[in-house]
């Protein structure tokens, strides 16, 4: 398990190295930092001691390993327009965010699940074509669209819920969850129809084996061959999905954000792009993609821990 | 007719799509001729107004139809699905041919092809259209990037199976050319998957680019595209929620279509192949 581990780590390497090649060739093309800071009617003198100064008369990938350096040391630059520190800024935005995400994935695996079992169970039947349609309904409809109904029907037409705003976790918990309910159910529905098609098929598939029939014949219970027996089988495609469909959850938590006012990284990119504030946007493109790599890596090392037969 | 007609029937979720498709098409290019409200036609007196005979899906804060409006963007939103097909569609076949065939070449374009993946897509819209000038063509290469890797993947691996197969073997020991094995005898293998995942792409696409759209970030505000439409009526949303919701469900239910004719397709390829 420990080697696994290790050459899967190491095979990441590669893809976080050029994830940070890509993201410092988009610096590079937002424009000429120099310029930016020596402003409009900056002498020639001045532009060229401006450079010197940041390093960017150095050949390019001499730049590249220096900017590496600094992030290491977890420098990560400052907003071009609030003069604040990015991780400062990101760190204060984290925890939306990331409430959000969790709640989710929460309602997501749960409700996801239980309807690719209900499929499997009543396979072909009219409970099956119905799961079908409503997974191809979620993969349709977009989240903010979603979001929007939710807000019509239970915050303005009912008024049980808030339809904006945050309140952090550790101030009022009951009213944090009013605040993320809407949200997060909005953001559940491309994500609960993936979970839903991959756990019907990957179910369908195991309920074909061989060791199923022989469960069966040695008078295991129906309850027990599905959820015990089938569903440990198939839980391999259903993590992996759920790790890929952390880019779908992350589309979810950009739009979602916006409609909600929910102060996270979401909504602070969009900001950011619409001032063009891009030590920011690179910042938060480069977190989210290594946290994307990273998350990849844990659902594969899951893999070796629910299925042992899984060596590379 | 008779044999379509067999088709449509076994395969119904093909066919419900292509007709909601075909629908959305007709609606796209007639659109301009169907007469009614004029979508760019500001009324005044007919602000805000809750959605009645006179205006199906109700007016906008500078009076103007929705229905139209609706009507009007179908074209730009149906653009950019079509056209970011096409676009990942070829490039990524391409890449994925040299990958496949080139093999000096496949380490370098599939690792930077994982890259690319690695950046969730929105990250990399987003990234692209904060550096280069809002327009059609910037939406269109910013979500298309996205889905190159996906097609690249999927050609390259085709390829590979393909590589091994006795007809191939046969027509390179004939003399057959490197590019010409490529394009007359394994491309055409290719094709049948690579049409349900470019529909899937131009499905996503569509949502993509209202995504964008609607939060400022995406189409120029003067195209009335669906997401623009519902940029429009984001601070209004509490008295004027129509202006939201009506081209939403419109995205949604063009969007169900094209997915339907994907798994349609799909459906169809799998039982033809047995």
């Amino acid at each position: 398990m420990l080697r696994f581990a290790a050459r899967r780590l190491l095979a990441a390497l590669p893809v976080v190295a050029a994830v940070s090649v890509l993201v410092f060739l988009f610096l590079r093309a937002s424009g000429d930092p120099a310029a930016e800071l020596a402003g409009e009617d900056a002498t020639p003198e001045r532009l060229a001691a401006i450079r010197a100064a940041l390093e960017l008369d150095l050949p390019v990938w001499q730049q590249f390993l220096a900017w590496l350096g600094q992030l290491l040391h977890g420098e990560f630059g400052r907003s071009l327009i609030s003069g604040d520190t990015v991780a400062r800024m990101v760190g204060e935005r984290l925890e939306a965010t990331l409430s959000l995400a969790l709640a989710t994935i929460l309602v997501s695996v749960l409700l996801g699940v239980g309807l690719g079992m209900l499929a499997a169970r009543h396979r072909g039947g009219w409970l099956d074509r119905a799961v079908g349609l409503v997974c191809v309904g979620g993969f349709s409809v977009p989240s903010f669209v979603v979001g929007y109904l939710l807000v019509w029907w239970f915050a303005i037409s009912l008024g049980w819920l808030p339809a904006q705003g945050y309140v952090r976790i550790g101030e009022d918990a009951l009213e944090w969850s009013r605040r993320i309910a809407l949200p997060a159910v909005a953001m559940s529905t491309v994500f609960l129809a993936l979970i839903a098609r991959i756990t019907r098929a990957s179910l369908l598939e195991t309920l074909d084996q061989d060791y199923i029939r022989t469960a069966r014949a040695l008078g295991a219970t129906e309850a027990r061959v599905f959820l015990r027996v089938a569903l440990r089988n198939a839980a391999v495609p259903i993590v992996t999905i759920i790790g890929v469909g952390f880019g779908v959850v992350l589309t979810g938590v950009v739009v979602t954000e916006t409609v909600f006012n929910l102060p996270g990284l979401g909504r602070l990119v969009v900001e950011a792009v619409l001032a063009r504030d891009y030590p920011v946007i690179q910042c938060v493109v480069l977190l989210f993609s290594v946290v994307y790599v990273l998350l990849n890596l844990v659902v594969d090392l899951a893999y070796a821990a629910l299925d042992p037969r899984i060596r590379y | 007719m008779t044999a379509a007609l067999a088709l449509a029937r076994r395969h119904g979720a093909l066919a419900v799509g292509g007709l909601l498709l075909a629908g959305f098409v007709l609606l796209a290019l007639c659109g301009p001729w169907l007469g009614g409200a004029d979508a760019q036609a500001m009324l005044p007196g007919q602000r805000l107004r809750a959605p009645s005979a006179l205006h199906w899906f109700g007016s906008d804060r500078l009076g103007r139809d929705v229905f139209a409006r609706v009507v009007h963007g179908s074209g730009a939103s149906l653009a950019v699905g079509l056209a970011v097909a096409l676009l990942s569609g070829l490039v990524g076949t391409l890449l994925g041919l040299l990958a496949g065939y080139v093999r000096w070449l496949d380490g370098i374009i599939m690792r930077v092809m994982d890259g690319v993946m690695a950046i969730p897509g929105i990250m990399v819209a987003i990234a692209l259209v904060s550096v280069l000038d809002a327009g059609l063509g910037t939406v269109i290469a910013a979500i298309g990037i996205n889905d190159i890797p996906r097609v690249a993947r999927l050609v390259r691996g085709a390829l590979l199976s393909l590589r091994e197969e006795p007809y191939v073997e046969a027509a390179t020991m004939l003399g057959t050319s490197g590019a010409g094995i490529v394009f007359r005898h394994m491309l055409p293998g290719v094709l049948a998957p690579l049409a349900v995942l470019c529909t899937h792409i131009a499905a996503s696409a569509m949502l993509l680019e209202a995504t964008l759209s609607f939060l400022g970030l995406g189409l120029p505000p003067d195209i009335p595209s669906w997401g623009n439409i519902m940029a429009d009526g984001r601070t209004l949303f509490r008295v004027a929620p129509w202006i939201i919701l009506f081209p939403g469900l419109t995205l949604a239910s063009a969007v169900f279509a094209i997915n339907l004719l994907g798994d349609g397709l799909q459906d169809a390829l799998e039982a033809r192949r047995g």
